[in-house]
């Protein structure tokens, strides 16, 4: 098998095709923990006050969809309950709004009694990065006009209560990249003392877990795990919970891959010595 | 009966297979997809970028807020690097927005990125908690190696030697778990593709292109 496998590394697709697809089809249940960073962003959402304001920004395009999408929805489905307002905007691609639209449409406002304009706006996306995020928490009216929509954002009655940064309790950035935590953090936070948290993509979770442990950040969810552990804790099961048995299985491979070829080329150079 | 949501999961499974094609070996399909691919999202862009320069751009204009012009203006300038001869414009707006963007970033991230950084590294290994003495002195002592690990003054010879290997093994853990995150979010994505992929339509689908690859397997070993 390692022979085949050193040969021709299509084998390890088919193996780890057929270890992810199994779990899929047939779900083990193994078990899964709540991390205290999902427990961190659990408790920052909750200390937003019913009637409060939270800015979701989802800083990712349709390339990061598969670890970020399933978050934004959950994220949505504890936060309208709540009764909190939502103000979202985009600063990564151009396609954050459209999968901020996707969300919306995938949870349902109605289903929660809520009303376009006075529960939630959706301004699109934002080119400009770190300056417009600047720009946005000093004045919002100066620097946006319409919404994705092309609503203009004076006809929106909870955009007269979002003029500028201040008057918002919590941003929740859900990232691709860890720029744009950072830019929060410097832009909102340094100078306005806005609470941070969010989800960030697996590939850069590790750079943002020094903000997390200064506490510039409160909690970061993980990736698709993050997502998973944040929909058991919020009582949401939902897309990220049903692929965690396959995502173990996957890293269970991987491990063995790793191993296995580490092994091979140990068995090789002592046979050539 | 088929709806359009099942179509739509359909046509979309069926570019999802095609581009996983390439791995088992370059094909027409592959490039089919990935064409159309590339067409629809530079389509995409092309019309959000001149949506989001009509709404924040001219309409701030006619609505008379003429200092707009200026970065309008600037705007027009970028292109000018197509412009032989007056390629040299392009400077002007490029040095507006590194300015702005330094000036914005430098006085923040000082104190986000510096100052409370730093602040935070300095942890006491003497609480009550043994776990959280042993947690304070890894950070602490990690920061300390890998700093001077990069200490590039300082000949790698006598005591820089084992400190610059203890740097490198820090680092080596840190690569290590950038690889393991990169594993997860790698797999995080295909299952978001497979999930849809198992499920009846779709799987079909999945069926058919596993018997398009065998039978170009088995022929192309018969040649």
């Amino acid at each position: 098998m390692l022979k085949k496998l050193s040969k021709d590394p299509r084998w390890l697709y088919v193996l780890f095709l057929i270890g992810i697809m199994i779990p899929l089809v047939k779900p083990i249940g193994l078990p899964m923990g709540i991390s205290d960073n999902t427990r961190k962003v659990y408790d920052a959402l909750k200390s937003v006050p019913a009637d409060g304001l939270v800015f979701l920004s989802p800083d990712f395009a349709v390339e990061n969809r598969g670890e970020l999408q399933a978050m934004l929805v959950v994220i949505f489905k504890t936060l309208l309950p709540m009764g909190v307002k939502i103000v979202s905007a985009g600063f990564y691609g151009v396609s954050s709004a459209m999968l901020m639209d996707e969300a919306m449409n995938t949870v349902g406002l109605a289903n929660y009694g809520k009303k376009y304009g006075v529960d939630f706006v959706n301004l699109g996306y934002l080119p400009g990065e770190e300056t417009t995020i600047a720009a946005l928490g000093a004045d919002v009216h100066a620097l946006v006009k319409v919404d994705y929509y092309n609503k203009p954002i004076s006809d929106l009655p909870l955009m007269s209560r979002f003029r500028r940064a201040g008057d918002v309790n919590l941003v929740i950035s859900l990232a691709a990249g860890n720029e744009y935590p950072e830019k929060w953090i410097r832009q909102w936070q340094v100078k306005y003392g806005t609470k941070i948290t969010g989800g960030a993509v697996a590939m850069i979770y590790p750079a943002l877990l020094g903000y997390v442990a200064s506490g510039q950040l409160q909690g970061y969810l993980d990736s698709s795990r993050g997502a998973a552990e944040f929909e058991i804790l919020t009582g949401n099961p939902g897309a990220a919970v049903v692929t965690m048995d396959a995502q173990s299985i996957g890293h269970i491979i991987a491990i063995l891959a790793i191993v296995l070829c580490n092994l091979s080329y140990i068995l090789k150079k002592e046979s050539r010595t | 009966m088929i709806t359009s949501e099942i179509l739509l999961s359909l046509v979309s499974s069926a570019f999802v297979l095609m581009i996983f094609s390439f791995l088992y070996r370059d094909n027409f399909w592959f490039h089919l997809a990935s064409n159309i691919y590339i067409c629809g999202t530079a389509a995409y862009t092309t019309a959000m970028a001149l949506r989001t320069l009509y709404f924040q751009g001219l309409v701030p204009i006619y609505g008379g807020s003429s200092w707009y012009l200026l970065a309008l203006i600037g705007s027009v300038l970028m292109f000018m690097r197509f412009v032989r001869g007056y390629e040299w414009l392009v400077r002007w707006p490029t040095a507006a927005l590194v300015g702005a963007g330094i000036a914005l970033n430098m006085a923040a991230a000082a104190q986000a990125q510096i100052a409370a950084q730093i602040v935070d590294t300095m942890k006491s290994v003497f609480t009550p908690s043994i776990t959280t003495n042993i947690n304070n002195l890894v950070i602490i002592s990690g920061v300390c190696f890998v700093t001077l690990f990069f200490l590039f003054s300082k000949e790698t010879k006598g005591v820089m030697k084992p400190v610059n290997r203890i740097g490198r093994c820090f680092l080596m853990v840190a690569l290590g778990s950038s690889f393991a995150y990169a594993l997860l979010g790698r797999t995080s994505l295909l299952l978001e593709r497979f999930k849809i992929l198992v499920a009846f339509p779709d799987n079909l689908l999945m069926v058919l292109a596993a018997a398009l690859i065998a039978y170009d397997a088995l022929s192309r070993r018969k040649s």
